[in-house]
């Protein structure tokens, strides 16, 4: 518990850190799910490409649209962007910086679950498997076009009885998955090269403008959250105070009653 | 629970410690991504060699410039490099300390990676088939009844156990066990050598200019706990200014309200004509801003850190310019103080 308190903690001591900590549990929860996906190839021809490929971009869609919804950073961006002028000026720059920020913590997890699939090869041999030129595989040479289509067409599934202990299978499962391989981590690297660069070329531009905004930022965002606790403590407060005058007035009704009742009495009595 | 919160601890004390850590961690991270990435030789002649040549360097060049995005310490070296002088001088042999302190932490995991693919011998296996000694190893008699292109495609299938179909002319586990004995002897040839470079660098370096490294080591401590501290000030410094703008905006809204005034919004009344909170919470709110009251102040403020940061000299008697940090050491001369907090 207090190992947690530490991380929770050092996490939030300030808004930036908060947008790490929920990107870094979006990625642990990416790499779970698709350890714990249950891939399931169709292996029907026209099929095999829609669920290869839906399966590559669906889930990192609806895992990017969860990194914009928990960072609470987003509605303040978006409330800033829309409201009126009044008697603080708006600044596009923060807005833009803002809007950055969001959007480089919401890519990581889509990207993450992109670059899995690509290194493990399930979802690139599905999608791509019936695309594979048999010219380079000298075991289809005495196959007609049709046979050769749904040869293709079964490469993902190893226990098919149609290409079962098959080694035209295994070098077409081969060569996809290699292609797969190499494309995930080309690019792996091409996005480690340009955040390395980001990073390093940032301080080159603008830096006073950067810390400007990275400062005022922050700042919206803490005065969003001081504000709704006053808010809280204030409706506290108001709620409090009901409560007690309204007990007061009570009292004093239930008296007044009973003083009425007790003239009525007295003048009855007369 | 005390235990891991020491550590935790003594990680964060400074960069250098945390970025150890992260080293420890990355190189963990290499092996385990090595054992749990399925290495797949495609088995065809043109593409071994691309394929195995891709996995021994791109993993190892994505670790390395991996661990110098995720060190705090790269930007920090490029607003020190690319910071005007201000009154402050740049010492470039502080900056290449932190250069050299950054690449031989991001070089850990690389090696780790480079070192745990030789020694696993498929690598080496798929890129080197094809240059098996047929002659030597197989059936040399049966050899030259193939062409060139049909040997390297039979010999590129060694790696695939599977679909090798040539038995006949070179036992497959005589040419596996041949190659991975060579890679096996590549790779703890790779860690010898890195092992010894590292301990002749750290023993000798003591020989050469110890008390310039000191220095060095020194300030670019200085320079890192110096961000941290002027980062954590500014958050405090937000949030004060954050909770008195809120308070003066309820206390302005009362202050309409009582007067009858019923329309929206109003300005936040100015200091100096409303009389501010008498609680003690305001008043210690106020103290932490320490004077900076407005947008404009800040900006200049945060201006001036980077474009002229303060000397390294404490408890200076004439005026510091633009950092504004005032109290804590003898009064400033009065004039100066009006006309730097002045909101004229």
């Amino acid at each position: 518990m207090d190992k947690f308190r530490m991380l929770f903690q050092h996490f939030q001591s300030s808004s930036e850190s908060v947008m790490n900590g929920v990107c870094l549990v979006l990625a642990v929860v990416t790499v779970k799910l698709y350890s714990s996906f249950d891939f399931n190839c169709p292996c029907l021809a026209r099929y095999n490409t829609l669920y290869g490929l839906g399966l590559l971009f669906t889930p990192p869609l609806v895992l990017f649209l969860c990194g914009l919804l928990a960072n609470r950073q987003s509605v303040v961006m978006v409330e800033e962007w829309r409201r009126p002028a009044g008697h603080r000026r708006k600044d596009p720059g923060i807005i833009r910086y803002m809007c950055s920020s969001v959007l480089q913590r919401a890519l990581a997890a889509p990207l993450l679950w992109i670059l899995l699939a690509l290194l493990d090869g399930k979802c690139f041999v599905c999608a791509f498997s019936s695309s594979v030129d048999p010219e380079k595989f000298l075991d289809f040479a005495n196959m007609t076009p049709s046979q050769v289509q749904l040869f293709l067409a079964k490469v993902p599934c190893k226990e098919d009885e149609l290409v079962r202990d098959s080694p035209a299978r295994k070098a077409v499962s081969r060569y996809l998955r290699c292609l797969s391989q190499a494309i995930g981590w080309s690019i792996t690297l091409l996005l480690i090269v340009a955040a390395f660069l980001a990073r390093c070329l940032r301080p080159c531009f603008d830096q006073t403008v950067f810390l400007q905004r990275r400062y005022w930022s922050n700042y919206m965002d803490l005065e969003q959250k001081l504000f709704d606790e006053t808010c809280c403590e204030h409706a506290r407060d108001f709620a409090h105070r009901c409560k007690v005058e309204k007990a007061v007035e009570a009292a004093l009704v239930g008296k007044r009653t009973v003083e009425t009742h007790q003239q009525i009495d007295s003048h009855e009595c007369r | 629970m005390d235990k891991f919160r020491m550590v935790f601890q003594f990680l964060q004390s400074n960069q250098e410690s945390f970025m150890n850590g992260i080293c420890g961690i990355m190189a963990l991270a290499s092996a385990q991504i090595y054992s749990a990435f399925d290495f797949n030789c495609p088995c065809l002649p043109g593409y071994n060699a691309a394929y195995s040549a891709g996995i021994l360097l791109a993993p190892p060049l994505v670790l390395f410039l991996l661990g110098l995005v995720l060190n705090n310490n790269v930007s920090m070296l490029a607003e020190e490099w690319k910071r005007p002088p201000g009154r402050r001088a740049k010492d470039p042999a502080v900056l290449r300390y932190m250069f050299c302190s950054m690449a031989q932490r991001a070089l850990i995991a690389p090696v780790v990676w480079v070192a745990v693919t030789l020694l696993d011998g498929k690598c080496f296996l798929c890129a080197f088939c094809t240059a098996v000694p047929v002659t030597v190893l197989g059936n040399s008699s049966l050899a030259p009844s193939l062409t060139p292109p049909e040997l390297a495609r039979l010999l590129a299938r060694v790696p695939c156990p599977e679909i090798y179909d040539g038995d006949w002319l070179l036992a497959r586990e005589v040419a596996v066990r041949y190659l991975r004995c060579i890679s096996q002897a590549l790779g703890w040839s790779f860690v010898l050598l890195t092992t010894l470079l590292a301990f002749v660098v750290r023993s000798v370096r003591p020989c050469f200019t110890q008390a310039a490294f000191l220095k060095s080591k020194y300030w670019s401590h200085y320079i890192d706990i110096e961000r941290k501290l002027f980062d954590e000030t500014c958050t405090e410094h937000a949030k004060a200014f954050a909770k008195v703008c809120i308070q003066q905006f309820f206390e302005a809204m009362n202050h309409d309200l009582e007067l009858g005034h019923t329309h929206g919004a109003l300005a936040m009344a100015p200091a100096s004509s409303a009389d501010p909170a008498t609680t003690d919470g305001a008043k210690e709110e106020r103290e932490k801003l320490r004077g900076i009251t407005d947008q404009g102040a800040m900006n200049r403020l945060l201006t001036s850190w980077h474009k002229c940061k303060p000397p390294l000299k404490l408890g200076q008697e004439e005026p510091l310019m633009g950092n504004g940090w005032p109290g804590g050491g003898p009064r400033l001369p009065r004039k100066e103080v009006a006309t730097y907090f002045s909101k004229v």
